[in-house]
């Protein structure tokens, strides 16, 4: 075990104050603060990149493990609720409009079986009904302008993301973690000491000299710890991945009747709307090879009404990739120092919280041996492949044929062996499981998130292609299935902010 | 329903089946299953196998199933549009009421009635029945016949000297008494079966009274004594009131389907209605017989296999019905001592008991045997788990955290179940509602 400091605690040190920074500092000190001291150390200097202003349901896991209750947070950060995404032109020379991919709800177990069929036997050529929509709850929430919060008399769960301003929620976070006793330091690192062990020892700012036990590295995309000091190798997900850039706006929009977060194919990449309590923001995704940045802002403009207005808009740069290494020595990687992956399917908070769930349940048990080390790096690094894998499917799986970005998009040969499969298995009509499950693709997006994207980009035989049901080829009762979900959202509020106290029945 | 004072039921309650009186807990509950329970499914199955297994695990059907929330608590099993999850139901009625009512039914439709009493039967020189002597003189012929004249079973026993196979051996109740009471205040969905120390006694709430019986062995006490005991337990008196005594001959047809002659219901086999099982055993009999014969093209082609499968399903139900007797720990009167000790057991009952106890996969015997789809898996476990019977708990039962975490989640299901029944109709209403539309219709 570590050595302990004089006031008897193990002092973990965390460089940078993002956001990935802050859900370490209030993780970690949720699980370890009895017997660690937690510091984090914070330049002013460096401005915080927002991750993304989406979520996936592990962003609510999180603010569970730490005690900290909707009503306290959402409306300090802008938040509101996010079902899942609407994925809208992905696939239109299929003539598919849109589709949404959910996050799941517990009532969905009646009729995933329906819809796992529905979509093997549509493959397989058979004309039965297999569009994603009408198959989940949080689908028909997101149709009817549901919030995903339901009466106490309707006692199923749903999982939900957030949508969130992120620059306060890093506020509300460096907040709770302060008042929690977390320490914070504002220095500006230009030094990494070394002990004769290669374990760092401690940080060198301009004001401070920094000593810890462990590191944790969320210095974003300048990687200090992972990249600088460890010179860890880099894989880039350039080849299957070609978006490199990106413009964002906001503005005073509200829609409050939208529960999701669309992502809507644009001429070279795509757009996000993320509704906000009291504003939207847009972002637009691509390819630089493609387009420059002023042909990006002027389609966003025209696409969205503001041509002529004087709306900021910020210019990012994006490096798709991974580290292939994410823990070593006495250093951890949190966030953009470990990799990026665009954030069409949300997911940078995503693998901040799963890898810190990681590492915190390895560290507890005192696993720190090179194997379990190497074992945990494996692990995350699986994931970071197979969130891959899934994004690069929907371009692979795209129908869009208007701009040589797209047709570029649907014709690249696919490298990844396990998508690969996945597509095979796809086209000849077995059920993806067996892949999914050989290839360990789970720990990322189950079998029906998989069967949504495929189904929803309408990869299926033509429609001269497909038969006719006879009476025998179904046993499930669509319109009693439409019935069911439109049933159950009535349990659910219209309200998309988060409400300070529970409804009444 | 209002035509046949009928009620919903949603389950049976099984009160001090498991134990002699005074122990706590005596009581389980078999539900009808439904859409919730699903959910909350992997609770029962957890703690049935952790306890099978040795654990220190308390687990009763009551805990993991919607059917236990609504009966005793008021409730109906129809839901609200807004909680779309179905149940699966049954009724309790007046039969006379309900025979008037199909007889009605039936004729409206064309079926041909007429009015007589049978004096004989005439057999053909192949032995096929060829006619039945009425009363009047009149003769009526048919192609096929269907004796459905209750333990008489004048065409299959008396006419076609079926034999009977009796299940006294195991199943020792031949009399019953039956006394209606009124109306109860409030009329749950539950049919509540009472052990008692020479039997057991019924009680099925009606729209307008209230159908008790008691079902018990002459050759264990007098009807004298049942009754005393019977009416002492409804808090009658007993010199003011009178019940109605009935023989009951449990047992089957060794074949059900002779020559041109099948039976359905007393005349074809008789098992206690512990389970109410006997509308059942009709209805299932009814369908089979018109697939055989039908797909036999109106032959006796399917008679063999109609019979094997027919009898092979009254064998099933038989089993789980004595299962109630034997698995007691009743020890409280020779009636209790007689049934726990005997080891009359089918080769079914003792694989299956044998496989609860032993951990083995009870499963894949009741498929075996084919009659899984009658009382499956999961009915097993509730009468198990009912009269807790299991193997030992472990001596050093370990897995402390694991129990907890159990405890926790049967905890949670408890609740979800309690939610989720708030979501369907109160029962007294919903029939009370039935009743109106009753006079509506006849305005």
């Amino acid at each position: 075990m570590l050595s302990k400091h004089s006031n008897g605690k193990t002092k973990i040190v965390i460089l940078g104050g993002g956001t990935a920074g802050w859900l370490t500092a209030n993780l970690l000190n949720s699980h370890l603060g009895n017997t660690h001291e937690i510091c984090l150390v914070e330049s002013p200097n460096i401005p915080t990149i927002g991750v993304g202003e989406g979520s996936t349901p592990q962003l609510k896991h999180f603010f569970d493990a730490i005690g900290v209750d909707e009503h306290q947070w959402m409306h300090k950060c802008d938040a509101t609720y996010k079902l899942g995404i609407k994925f809208t032109g992905w696939s239109e020379d299929r003539n598919v409009e849109s589709y949404f991919h959910p996050f799941s709800a517990q009532v969905d177990m009646q009729w995933k079986q329906a819809f796992l069929d529905h979509v093997q036997w549509r493959r397989q050529g058979v004309d039965v009904h297999a569009h994603p929509d009408d198959f989940f709850l949080n689908s028909e929430l997101g149709k009817t302008a549901r919030s995903p919060i339901a009466k106490a008399s309707f006692p199923f769960n749903t999982t939900y993301g957030y949508h969130f301003d992120s620059a306060k929620l890093a506020i509300f976070l460096s907040e709770h973690a302060l008042h929690q006793g977390v320490n914070v330091l504002f220095d500006e690192i230009v030094d990494v000491k070394k002990d004769s062990n290669n374990n760092v020892s401690s940080l060198l700012g301009k004001k401070y000299k920094i000593e810890g036990d462990f590191f944790i590295d969320c210095s974003g995309f300048k990687s200090i710890l992972n990249s600088q000091v460890f010179e860890t190798s880099y894989r880039s997900y350039n080849g299957c991945l070609q978006n490199n850039a990106a413009v964002t706006l906001r503005s005073d929009h509200i829609h409050s009747d939208i529960m999701y977060t669309e992502s809507i194919a644009m001429k070279h990449g795509w757009m996000w709307i993320i509704p906000l309590e009291n504003r939207t923001g847009y972002g637009y995704v691509f390819d630089t090879t493609h387009c420059n940045y002023k042909q990006a802002e002027d389609e966003i403009r025209e696409r969205l009404g503001l041509v002529d207005s004087e709306v900021t808009v910020n210019q990012i740069h994006m490096n798709t990739g991974r580290y292939d290494k994410h823990w070593q020595q006495n250093c951890l990687s949190v966030g953009l120092s470990q990799g990026f992956i665009e954030p069409l399917e949300a997911t940078g908070i995503h693998l901040i919280l799963s890898t810190l769930e990681c590492f915190i349940k390895q560290y507890k048990q005192s696993n720190h041996d090179d194997a379990s080390v190497d074992s945990f790096n494996l692990r995350i690094n699986n994931q970071f492949d197979n969130i891959k894998d899934y994004i690069v499917a929907h371009y692979v799986t795209s129908a869009k044929s208007a701009t040589a970005y797209w047709q570029q998009a649907s014709q690249q040969a696919v490298q990844s062996e396990p998508l690969h499969a996945v597509l095979s298995a796809w086209m000849s009509g077995k059920s993806l499981l067996p892949t999914l499950q050989k290839y360990d693709l789970l720990n990322a997006y189950n079998e029906t998130s998989w069967n949504c994207l495929l189904a929803g980009n309408g990869v299926f035989p033509t429609q001269e292609q497909l038969k006719m049901p006879i009476d025998t080829d179904s046993p499930y009762d669509i319109l009693e299935m439409k019935s069911f979900f439109m049933q159950c959202a009535k349990n659910y509020t219209q309200q998309a902010f988060s409400l300070t106290k529970k409804l009444p029945l | 329903m209002p035509r046949c004072n009928a009620s919903y039921k949603v389950g049976i309650n099984f009160e001090n089946w498991a134990n002699s009186h005074g122990v706590t807990n005596n009581q389980y509950f078999h539900p009808f299953f439904s859409d919730v329970d699903n959910y909350v499914r992997s609770v029962f199955e957890t703690s049935i196998e952790a306890r099978r297994h040795g654990q220190e695990v308390s687990i009763l059907p009551n805990d993991c199933f919607l059917g236990a929330h609504l009966g005793p608590n008021g409730k109906s099993p129809i839901n609200v549009d807004t909680f779309p999850f179905k149940v699966h139901y049954g009724y309790h009625f007046d039969s006379h009421l309900l025979g008037n009512y199909l007889k009605e039914l039936a004729t409206s439709r064309g079926v041909n009635h007429i009015v007589g009493t049978i004096e004989d039967a005439t057999l053909a020189a192949t032995g096929d029945v060829k006619h039945l002597q009425l009363q009047s003189g009149a003769l009526i012929r048919g192609d096929f016949f269907i004796d459905c004249t209750g333990f008489r079973s004048l065409l299959m026993q008396q006419c076609l000297n079926v034999p009977f196979d009796s299940f006294a051996s195991n199943l020792f109740n031949d009399k019953a008494l039956v006394l209606p009471t009124p109306r109860l205040t409030r009329v749950d969905a539950v049919t509540r079966s009472v052990a008692m120390s020479c039997g057991w006694r019924w009680q099925i709430p009606l729209q307008n009274r209230t159908g008790n019986g008691y079902v018990f062995s002459s050759a264990h006490c007098t009807e004298e004594q049942a009754f005393t005991e019977f009416a002492c337990s409804l808090g009658l008196n007993e010199n003011k009131c009178n019940a109605k005594g009935l023989n009951i001959k449990s047992g089957q047809l060794k074949q059900h389907w002779v020559k041109n002659c099948t039976a359905f219901g007393l005349s074809q086999s008789f098992i206690e209605p512990l389970e109410a099982t006997s509308l059942d055993i009709v209805q299932d009999s009814i369908l089979n017989f018109m697939a055989a014969y039908e797909t036999g093209g109106f032959t006796n082609q399917n008679r063999n296999a109609y019979n094997a499968r027919t009898s092979l399903r009254i064998e099933g139900v038989r089993d789980y019905i004595v299962a109630h007797y034997v698995m007691s720990k009743r020890t409280d009167s020779n009636y209790w001592l007689d049934n726990t000790s005997h080891k009359n057991w089918s080769p079914m009952l003792l694989e299956l008991y044998e496989r609860w106890m032993n951990k083995g996969d009870v499963k894949a015997l009741l498929n075996h045997h084919e009659i899984g789809n009658y009382f499956p898996e999961v009915s097993w476990q509730c009468l198990f788990s009912g009269y807790d019977v299991f193997p030992a708990v472990a001596k050093h039962s370990q897995h402390y955290k694991e129990r907890l975490e159990l405890n926790r989640a049967k905890q949670e299901a408890r609740r979800f179940l309690q939610t989720s029944s708030q979501n369907y109709y109160g029962h007294n209403e919903l029939l009370a509602s039935m009743s109106q539309e009753k006079y509506v219709e006849q305005a």
